[in-house]
């Protein structure tokens, strides 16, 4: 088994303390748990917008954080593609130029080029020139994403990605989602409510509670545990699908 | 008018980082800061004045310095641009304050994670998103530093061609010359009115 994700983070945000250990596979990690359980706080230690107070962070084979060593690698070096809840379009500049916002290093004509051919594997091509604002859930997705695997990133983080979108926009998405999900060099970490998103990625799915990892396996396996109440509702849906 | 220019390229120059520095921080110490900013706003005016005088005067906690190096503040055009950026600066900080604060820390996060640095973070994301309240407060920095009138009387002086402002020549036309007062005042409204619409235009998008 090849170790994709290695990390043991303690960190305080406020009067919120993250204390998570976890050693992940390649392929896709689902974090599942109640609201205010440190999702989100762990997707964004992850991007390195948490410094945490001890521990270590491996992705693949890089070290990014190991606090007894004095390593924190800042957001832009870390290679990192995160998507926020809000999808974090710059509204003041068109779809193009979001998608080509991290690739400054590249000439004016080879940015636009990438930008589009992004935006076309995403079918958002007909987008370039619109700004963000006029665009629906699906299509801001669809950039938000265009413009995060623009630095082709070794991690990707995505939150709640499917839930603000219609429900007919919804499979969709996830299906695009797990098309990146089995590129080879890529991890990623998605934070989810909807227990249809795991069956659509397969991930390894991962229990936070009160900033903590209470579980950890695979959809089958946390869906056949009985001794969580919040595990036993999230896979509720399962019996109905079935 | 070239005063309250030269007064508000100082407040945006000097304001901006601060405004941001004290949006990002939630601590006591910013807190501090936030009230040092505040105080002007509520301060009178001649008080600002002779607090400038106790900081740049002769006598004052620069001054003896200021003097080592031939350089005197008081009743000069500098002080002029002193006590309006002293009366300005509040109105921007708070207003810029509060416009990053809008801004969302994720879009300052994905700039990062897309290779951004802090500085470019700052400069591409950041400030295009507070670009309305930046420009607000920017036009009410102005506004407060053109009509300033009591600071810079005592700190500055009513020296005319040299530290009479528009404000201040109003005051001294209604003793001499009613028309002229008149018509300078009439100047300062025209301004007022320009500078309203700019805003209406350029700042915050009202909710109605």
């Amino acid at each position: 088994m090849s170790i994709g994700l290695q990390l043991n983070l303690r960190a305080c945000v406020g009067e919120f303390e993250l204390d998570v250990s976890l050693s992940v596979p390649k392929g896709p990690v689902a974090l599942i748990g109640p609201n205010g359980s440190g999702k989100t706080t762990l997707l964004r230690a992850l991007a390195g917008a948490v410094v945490p107070d001890a521990g270590r962070l491996v992705v693949g084979e890089r070290v990014l954080v190991d606090v007894d060593a004095q390593v924190v690698v800042p957001p832009e070096d870390r290679g990192v593609g995160y998507l926020p809840q809000g999808y974090g379009l710059f509204e003041h500049l068109s779809v193009q130029d979001n998608v080509a916002y991290g690739l400054y290093r590249l000439s004016t004509e080879e940015r636009a080029a990438r930008a589009r051919d992004l935006l076309a594997a995403m079918g958002a091509e007909k987008l370039l020139q619109v700004r963000p604002g006029t665009l629906s859930g699906g299509q801001k997705q669809r950039v938000a994403l265009a413009r995060a695997l623009a630095i082709d990133p070794g991690l990707l983080l995505l939150d709640e990605p499917t839930a603000a979108l219609d429900v007919s926009v919804r499979q969709e998405t996830r299906e695009l989602l797990a098309n990146q999900f089995v590129q080879p060099d890529r991890l990623a970490v998605v934070v989810t409510h909807d227990v249809r998103d795991l069956l659509a990625w397969d991930p390894v799915v991962v229990f936070l509670e009160e900033g903590r990892v209470v579980a950890q396996g695979s959809v089958e396996a946390l869906s056949q545990q009985t001794e969580h109440p919040f595990l036993v509702e999230f896979f509720s849906p399962l019996g109905a699908m079935a | 008018m070239g005063t309250t220019t030269l007064a508000l390229v100082l407040i945006v120059v000097l304001g901006t980082p601060l405004a941001w520095r004290l949006s990002r921080k939630r601590r006591s110490p910013s807190r501090w800061v936030m009230l040092v900013v505040e105080l002007p706003v509520v301060l009178p005016p001649t008080v600002l004045g002779i607090a400038l005088l106790e900081t740049f005067g002769r006598q004052g906690l620069l001054g003896p310095g200021l003097a080592a190096l031939g350089m005197s503040v008081p009743f000069t055009t500098t002080a002029v641009i002193l006590a309006q950026v002293m009366v300005g600066a509040p109105l921007y900080v708070l207003t810029a304050t509060a416009g990053f604060r809008a801004v969302d820390d994720d879009l300052i996060l994905v700039a990062r994670t897309l290779g951004a640095s802090p500085s470019r973070a700052f400069f591409s994301v950041a400030i295009p998103a507070a670009g309305a309240s930046l420009v607000s407060g920017a036009g009410l920095a102005w506004a407060r530093a053109l009509g300033e009138f009591g600071a810079t009387l005592m700190f500055a002086g009513n020296l005319p061609g040299k530290t009479q402002t528009l404000t201040l020549a109003v005051f001294q036309a209604l003793e001499q010359d009613l028309a002229q007062a008149r018509a300078i005042a009439l100047i300062l409204v025209v301004v007022a009115v320009l500078l309203l619409l700019l805003l209406r235009v350029f700042g915050p998008r009202s909710s109605s």
